[in-house]
C-alpha cells in the first residue's frame, strides 16, 4: 500500500512541476493612484508626475516614459521615490507639455521582486 | 524564464531543507557513536546539498537579473546582475545569503575532522534556510506588519526545515536499530526527533497559517485563481504529511519491537519524502504567483 502512495505522490508531484512551468506569472503590486489623477482635466503641464504602488517598488529597475501622440518622447528627469513613502515614484518633467494627449508607460520591480508594467493616457487641454 | 525562476527554486529550497536537516540530526539528534556511524553517508549527503545549494543560488541570481532587466541577455549582463545585488532587496539578502552558501562548502568538508563541525554547519545552513524567508511574499510589507510577516516566515522554514531535512538520516538511522553496536543508540536518535518533531510540525503548521493569512489578507478569496488553487492543493498535501507523521509515530514505531515497525516506518518515511517534494515544487511555484 506505502508503495502505491510513493508511486502516487511522484506521479502528482512531477505532474504539477510540469504543469506549473506552463502558468502565466501573475502581477503583484499594482499601480494605485497618480499624480495629476487619471481623471484631472489638466489646463497646464504638470512638473512632476508621482505613481504611487500597492508596494514599494526598486528604485534600481524603474522605468517612466512619456510619449506624445506622434509617439515622440517627452524627456523626464532623473526617477526617485517620495522620501516619506517608497511606493511612490517621482517622475520630474523636464520640458512644458503643450495640448495634447499623452500615454505615460512605466515599468517598476516591485520589493517581492517581479517586474510589473503598464500605461495610461493624461491629456491637457487648456 | 519563469520556468527555470521554479527550477532554480525547487532545488534550491530542498538543499537548504536538506542541508538543516542533515546538520541538525547529526549535531544534536545524533549521540557521539551514532553520528560516527552515519558520518560518511551524512557528510556525502551534505556536500550534495551544498554544492546545489551554490549552484541553485547563482541560478536563481542570474534568471531574477533576466526578469528584472530585459530578458535572456540580461542574465549574463554583468552590470544588471551587479545593479541586482547591490540596488535590490532582493540583492541585499542574495549577497548575504551566496557568501553563507560559499561558506557551507569547506564546512561541510570539515564537519568531521573540526570540533563541532556539524554544530557549525547547523548554524551557518540555518542562516541559509532563514535567509529565504526574507525575500518574495515574506518582504512585500513594510514597518511591524513586515518584520512580523519576515519572522513568520523564517521560522516556517526552519521548522520545515528540521522535519523534511531529517527524514532521509531518520531512514539511515532505521537500518541501525537492530545492530548490536549502534542500536540503543539509534534508538535514542529516533526518540530525540520524535520528540523535537512534534514542536516543529508545531510551528511549520502554526507559521504556514499565518504566511498565508500574511499574504491573502488583502486579496479577494477565489480558489480558482492559480494561487489560491495551489495553496489549497499544498494545504492537502501538508494535512496528508500530518497523516503519514502521526501514523509513523503512533502507529508504526510502537511495533518496532517485536513487530514490522521498522519496515513499515522506513515505507513511511520515505512517503513523507515523496509528500515533501510535492510540497516543495508547490512552494517554488507559489512564491513566484500573484496571491489574486
Amino acid at each position: 500500500m506505502t508503495n502505491l502512495w510513493v508511486k502516487g505522490y511522484a506521479a502528482l508531484a512531477s505532474t504539477l512541476f510540469v504543469g506549473s512551468t506552463i502558468l502565466p506569472a501573475y502581477a503583484h503590486a499594482d499601480l494605485a493612484e497618480t499624480v495629476p489623477s487619471l481623471t484631472e482635466a489638466l489646463t497646464t503641464s504638470p512638473e512632476e508626475l508621482r505613481l504611487t504602488f500597492t508596494e514599494s517598488v526598486e528604485i534600481a529597475f524603474s522605468e517612466v516614459s512619456i510619449v506624445d501622440s506622434e509617439k515622440t518622447e517627452i524627456q523626464v528627469g532623473e526617477l526617485s521615490l517620495d522620501p516619506e513613502d517608497n511606493k511612490t515614484l517621482v517622475v520630474p518633467i523636464e520640458v512644458a507639455l503643450v495640448a495634447g494627449t499623452y500615454t505615460v508607460e512605466w515599468a517598476v520591480v516591485s520589493a517581492d521582486g517581479h517586474k510589473i508594467e503598464g500605461s495610461y493616457d493624461m491629456t491637457i487641454a487648456p | 524564464m519563469d520556468a527555470w525562476l521554479y527550477f532554480f527554486r525547487f532545488f534550491h529550497y530542498a538543499a537548504a531543507l536538506q542541508l538543516f536537516g542533515t546538520a541538525v540530526f547529526q549535531a544534536w539528534m545524533a549521540p557521539p557513536n551514532l553520528r560516527r556511524a552515519m558520518s560518511a553517508f551524512e557528510e556525502r549527503v551534505a556536500l550534495c546539498s551544498a554544492v546545489v545549494l551554490l549552484v541553485s543560488g547563482v541560478g536563481w541570481l542570474l534568471t531574477v537579473a533576466g526578469s528584472m532587466g530585459s530578458g535572456w541577455a540580461d542574465t549574463i549582463n554583468p552590470d544588471v546582475v551587479f545593479r541586482v545585488l547591490r540596488a535590490t532587496q532582493f540583492g541585499q539578502v542574495w549577497t548575504w545569503h551566496l557568501a553563507i552558501a560559499v561558506m557551507i562548502l569547506p564546512a561541510t568538508a570539515l564537519v568531521s575532522r573540526v570540533r563541532m563541525g556539524w554544530t557549525l554547519l547547523a548554524i551557518l545552513s540555518a542562516l541559509a534556510l532563514g535567509g529565504l524567508g526574507l525575500i518574495g511574499h515574506a518582504s512585500a510589507l513594510d514597518g511591524f506588519v513586515g518584520v512580523l510577516n519576515r519572522a513568520s516566515h523564517i521560522l516556517h522554514a526552519l521548522s520545515s526545515g528540521f522535519w523534511l531535512g531529517s527524514l532521509l538520516s531518520l531512514i539511515y538511522v532505521l537500518g541501525l536499530l537492530r545492530s548490536s553496536d549502534f542500536g540503543r543508540d539509534a534508538d535514542m536518535a529516533l526518540h530525540r526527533f520524535s520528540g523535537l518533531g512534534h514542536g516543529a510540525v508545531a510551528i511549520a503548521l502554526a507559521t504556514g497559517i499565518s504566511n498565508s493569512w500574511f499574504v491573502l489578507r488583502h486579496a479577494e478569496l477565489n480558489p480558482t485563481t492559480p494561487y489560491q488553487a495551489m495553496l489549497l492543493l499544498k494545504i492537502l498535501l501538508v494535512c496528508s504529511m500530518l497523516v503519514l507523521a502521526l501514523v509513523n509515530r503512533y502507529v508504526f514505531v510502537p511495533r518496532i519491537p517485536n513487530g514490522p515497525g521498522i519496515r513499515q516506518l522506513r515505507d513511511g518515511t520515505i512517503a513523507e519524502i515523496v509528500v515533501s517534494a510535492a510540497i516543495l515544487t508547490l512552494v517554488s511555484v507559489l512564491g513566484v504567483l500573484s496571491p489574486s
